[in-house]
């Protein structure tokens, strides 16, 4: 007998089931908004995410991104056994003299307890470079020699921060990219690179142009290019006063002591080193072996430790760390408007099983079977979330350019399109599963009616 | 009987209401023949519904056997049962119960397309149906655009669709004036008359039972009389 039972064509059951819909057109079409809301969402919140993240890990590789920094000092250490000692010499009358350092700087604390230390400001020097170099993972040293300057340009000054760069190294290291004339190459001596926005810079009054000439706390420099403006979520961020010179010429600096600017730099000494490791090398053990090898060559142990590398990847990756926990936290809730969004499928299904629960007896009556029910009732459920699903994601795109338009006119960045893969894949894979899971208890129901009860139901 | 299309053997049906049994029919024996045309006549309560259902096969008895073509409904699941109702019986009811969603050729079509009959004969035979009935131009009209007359004439169609053995009318006239009841009934007759189809029609009303060769009347859930009809009223068609 049961060889006999078949069970109705494919097309049968979805043109039944779409007149189903067809027939309550308002209940059908407020479900799939419900659907489309809860679909719209995880969808721009997830490309959203997506790209905050794509952007913040940009900009933080045009900061340094995987390059290692290295600077000399003391960590900072408030354990009341390190200060007891600082403590006694304070108050016995010793001063500090500490020319440079700004965190060794008593000051005007004298009342403040917490003095670091009174030793020698801890340096980094050739010493280090060489350490550094000899190390296998390690392509690129670069150093950094920082410097404040008054910038005079036609009559008219500004402040400028004065980076000294290695001219053999950073421009091979830098992210930054030049817009017009060229990078520091070695043998340039008083010519200078500087930003875009301080060739723009309003305050000056005209344009800084290639080949002009500049004078940096009094000295004249020739500008040999500029910076192009950069772009990502930082870009737009604050005004960039930058001008790079070959580190030895910052120690040629003129001082300016009526503005109150640092005074000359001591030669041979780096304010930072800045070292890019080959893309093959290993990163981690590298870093452990900058460390390691730079205690052994400075005479310092892991408590004494004068030096600190910095790794801007760890940072990246906890910042990514970061926002990929905040979209999964906001998807989770865009996930809760999902669930509010099935339920009205569920809620419809069931209304509607209840509404058709004669016409689900005629059928069986004339030859229906249980399969048959089922499959009409989950195909209702499943066109109101495949439609609400597919709205969704065109809605949920269209949010997410509005959105990334707005951010791209805030930010004055390029507007980029972005369309999350895995947020359209999850988005579609939801309103198809919602639209069954929904669709399934009314569905079973409505399948196990017996044909007695249906036809007798008013 | 030789031609046994039907046989209720020593058949119960019992419904449980709240923490009451109620016995609807009572060790039923009966057998319907292959070309009868038989009323179940009996006052309200008596069990009349109940036994079509258990004919029709949209429920199966408490105790005992019915045999539908020699099976036992009583040992089908719900899917066999599906499927022999949707070969054997076209069933019509007091209320028509048609789809109202669906046209009058759509509500005609659908056990055809149920029973996965192909398309264009599926459609041919349905138009024909309805063409037999006197509804050619009323193929696209939904059910509420016709009268009640009308749509008992779909039903009818629907019931004939799959070429049953037995038609099963449940008060066919019960909602019809006596002008359109008389049409539906000189239409059953003419099914049973030149189709030799299986007419069991359940009714209360005496007259209509006097257009059936056979009367088994129900009292309290029992046969209490099971005879052929002497006086058997012949329509004019």
């Amino acid at each position: 007998m049961s060889e006999d039972c078949g069970v109705m064509k494919p097309a049968k059951i979805l043109r039944i089931a779409f007149n189903m819909v067809k027939a309550n057109k308002l209940r059908s079409w407020l479900t799939i908004i419900g659907v489309i809301i809860g679909i719209a969402s995880v969808m721009a919140i997830v490309t959203t995410g997506e790209y905050f993240q794509e952007q913040v890990t940009k900009t933080l590789e045009e900061l340094g991104g995987d390059t290692i920094t290295i600077v000399a000092s003391y960590p900072f250490n408030f354990e009341e056994a390190d200060y007891s000692q600082v403590e006694a010499e304070s108050d016995s009358g010793g001063e500090s003299d500490s020319g440079g350092g700004g965190e060794n700087e008593s000051g005007d604390n004298s009342g403040d307890p917490v003095i670091y230390e009174e030793e020698k400001e801890p340096e980094l020097t050739k010493k280090d470079v060489f350490t550094i170099s000899r190390i296998s993972g390690v392509q690129y040293v670069n150093v950094n020699v920082n410097h404040g300057a008054t910038l005079e340009f036609g009559g008219k000054k500004t402040y400028v921060n004065v980076r000294g760069v290695d001219p053999r190294v950073w421009p091979d290291i830098t992210k930054k990219k030049v817009g017009e004339g060229r990078m520091l190459q070695p043998g340039d001596r008083t010519s200078v690179v500087i930003s875009g926005e301080l060739a723009n810079n309003e305050e000056l009054g005209r344009k800084i142009r290639v080949n002009q000439m500049i004078l940096l706390n009094g000295k004249s420099y020739r500008v040999i290019g500029i910076l192009a403006d950069e772009g990502g979520l930082l870009g737009g961020f604050g005004f960039d006063s930058s001008i790079y010179m070959p580190y030895e010429e910052v120690y040629s600096l003129p001082t300016n002591e009526e503005e109150g600017y640092s005074g000359e730099k001591e030669r041979d000494v780096y304010d930072s080193i800045e070292v890019k490791l080959y893309k093959n090398a290993d990163y981690e053990a590298t870093l452990k072996e900058i460390e390691d090898r730079l205690r052994l060559s400075r005479r310092v142990d892991e408590k004494t430790q004068d030096f600190y590398v910095y790794s801007g990847k760890e940072e990246m990756e906890n910042v990514g760390k970061v926002i990929s926990g905040l979209t999964a936290f906001l998807a989770f809730i865009a996930g809760i408007s999902l669930l509010v969004g099935s339920t009205g499928i569920a809620n419809t299904m069931f209304t509607s099983v209840l509404e058709k629960t004669k016409e689900i007896g005629i059928m069986k009556a004339i030859g229906a079977q249980n399969k048959d029910i089922m499959l009409i009732f989950l195909c209702n459920a499943a066109m109101i979330s495949l439609v609400g699903g597919i709205i969704g994601i065109l809605l949920g795109t269209a949010a997410v350019q509005a959105i990334l338009l707005l951010i791209s006119i805030k930010m004055q960045t390029p507007f980029e399109f972005a369309l999350s893969i895995k947020g359209t894949i999850i988005a579609t894979l939801v309103s198809i599963i919602v639209g069954l899971i929904a669709g399934l208890v009314p569905a079973k129901n409505a399948s196990e009616l017996k044909p007695v009860d249906a036809l007798r139901y008013e | 009987m030789d031609n046994s299309l039907i046989a209720f053997r020593d058949v119960w049906k019992t419904y449980q209401m709240g923490e009451i049994q109620v016995n609807a029919l009572k060790e039923v024996n009966a057998e319907f023949g292959n070309g009868e045309f038989t009323a179940i006549i009996g006052p309200s309560g008596s069990g009349k519904s109940t036994m079509m259902n258990l004919v029709g096969c949209l429920d199966v008895p408490s105790k005992g056997e019915i045999f539908l073509k020699s099976e036992n409904i009583a040992r089908l699941d719900e899917s066999d049962l599906a499927a022999l109702r949707g070969k054997t019986i076209g069933f019509i009811f007091q209320q028509y119960n048609l789809i109202p969603g669906m046209t009058a050729l759509e509500n005609v079509l659908l056990p055809l397309e149920i029973q996965e009959i192909d398309d264009d004969i599926a459609e041919k035979r349905a138009k024909e149906l309805l063409t037999l009935v006197g509804l050619s131009d009323k193929m696209k009209n939904k059910p509420t655009q016709l009268s009640g007359g009308q749509q008992q004439r779909v039903s009818i169609a629907r019931a004939l669709a799959s070429n049953p053995d037995i038609i099963l009318a449940d008060e066919p006239t019960g909602a019809l004036d006596s002008v359109t009841g008389k049409e539906v009934m000189t239409m059953l007759y003419r099914l049973w008359k030149e189709k030799g189809k299986t007419v069991i029609m359940v009714t209360h009303d005496m007259h209509l039972a006097q257009y059936a060769q056979r009367h088994i009347e129900l009292k309290d859930g029992k046969v209490v009389r099971d005879e052929p009809n002497q006086n058997q009223l012949c329509p004019e068609y």
